[in-house]
């Protein structure tokens, strides 16, 4: 038998998982062959490894919640919310977050008052930037400065990089108005949002990840 | 109905009987949620799969012809949700959006024994999550779900030739992973 079928087989030789032909087969080359040996000692030392660091099971009443979930989630997709249709998920928030950075990343001054005056300042702002170029500014103020991780309790202060915070440059009152502003109009977090992208929405967007950074 | 077959199962779901698709998932949610455990090593994240895994099934099953068995076809649903969200995650951690909503339990409050179980419970998930697509596949197929290869060769419409070099290649990555990660001894 090749030596290079020989080392297919074994992790299911150390598995104990070979049928008896097979394994006498191994044993047999392994007699002679040091270099197998020494190979079949690093998988059998990994697979002991993993065996014994197996995770732990979930609470046994969880396997009792799953049917009746499955049952809501099925009825609720039969009767869907306006905000929960694909085309408003895969387009509100990212375009949200990217308004709501350019703001911020450009200083803009944000009028407080009248009901909706941020959300109009931020139109105003960024009405002639297309939402490429939008995403493509988040994208790279992203790559110098990690997010914050928690800023307040709405997810879209996540998007507003560290030093825009740490230089003072706008008030807790001001997340509370954004969070405001934007919060009604997406009932939606940044994960349902990347959840609601296609396959190959996915696909591009990593590709784009993956040419700007180490991702 | 819980002696019936899968197949007598599917074909009472396709002339209408809603509770045979109960009797499916409750026959298989505890297989579905941990082949997608294996892939993700998160019980929340897992649980999302097994659900989405079930809807889809569901919205899917009228059409089912019976070309390969259930189980065949609900792993390789599995498989390929999980392989799904593993994409999604790595977009999510990018933008790290996650911390906001998820504390990891990392057990660093318990002995030491324990601390160092959960570190190296992370190595593996970090080692398996480096691995190509398709010897992930395999490795957690054949290791943890401990399939025939003719079976794993189904469910990723693949052929049998090479999935014990996949499988050979995935467990010495993770061992080369791990072995570095532990440092030299």
């Amino acid at each position: 038998m090749h030596t290079d079928h020989i080392e297919y087989l074994l992790p299911d030789y150390v598995s104990g998982k070979l049928d008896e032909e097979l394994k006498e087969a191994v044993e047999l080359h392994l007699r002679s062959c040091v270099s197998c040996r020494l190979e079949a000692d690093r998988v059998r030392e990994v697979v002991l490894f993993l065996d014994a660091h197996r995770p732990n099971a979930p609470a046994p009443s969880y396997f009792t919640t799953v049917l009746p979930r499955l049952r809501r989630r099925l009825q609720q997709k039969e009767s869907p919310s306006l905000l929960s249709r694909p085309v408003v998920a895969r387009l509100a928030l990212p375009l949200a977050v990217a308004a709501l950075s350019i703001v911020l990343l450009l200083h803009l001054p944000v009028v407080p008052g009248e009901s909706g005056s941020l959300l109009n300042s931020m139109r105003v702002a960024v009405g002639d930037v297309s939402a490429d170029d939008l995403t493509q500014a988040v994208m790279d103020e992203s790559r110098q400065h990690p997010f914050v991780s928690v800023l307040g309790d709405h997810e879209l202060a996540a998007a507003v990089p560290d030093r825009i915070v740490e230089q003072h440059l706008f008030t807790e009152d001001f997340y509370s108005q954004a969070s405001e502003a934007m919060g009604p109009l997406f009932d939606i977090t940044p994960s349902q949002a990347i959840e609601g992208l296609s396959d190959s929405e996915i696909d591009a967007l990593l590709q784009r990840l993956v040419e700007r950074t180490m991702l | 109905m819980a002696d019936r077959s899968d197949l007598e199962l599917v074909r009472l779901f396709q002339n209408g009987d809603e509770s045979a698709f109960n009797q499916l998932v409750l026959r298989y949610q505890e297989r579905i949620y941990w082949v997608a455990r294996r892939f993700v090593n998160d019980h929340e994240a897992a649980d999302d799969i097994a659900q989405d895994v079930f809807v889809k099934a569901y919205e899917s099953l009228r059409n089912f012809r019976s070309e390969s068995s259930l189980y065949t076809w609900l792993y390789r649903i599995a498989v390929n949700t999980a392989l799904n969200t593993l994409r999604r995650q790595k977009v999510k951690e990018f933008f790290r959006i996650d911390e906001l909503f998820e504390v990891e339990d990392t057990g660093a409050q318990g002995p030491d024994e324990a601390v160092e179980r959960e570190e190296n419970r992370a190595l593996i998930e970090q080692a398996i999550a480096r691995l190509p697509k398709k010897q992930r596949s395999v490795f957690v197929l054949r290791f943890y779900e401990e399939m025939p290869y003719e079976e794993i060769a189904k469910i990723l419409k693949t052929s049998v030739g090479g999935l014990k070099a996949n499988y050979f290649h995935a467990v010495r990555k993770i061992q080369e992973y791990v072995r570095h990660a532990h440092g030299p001894h």
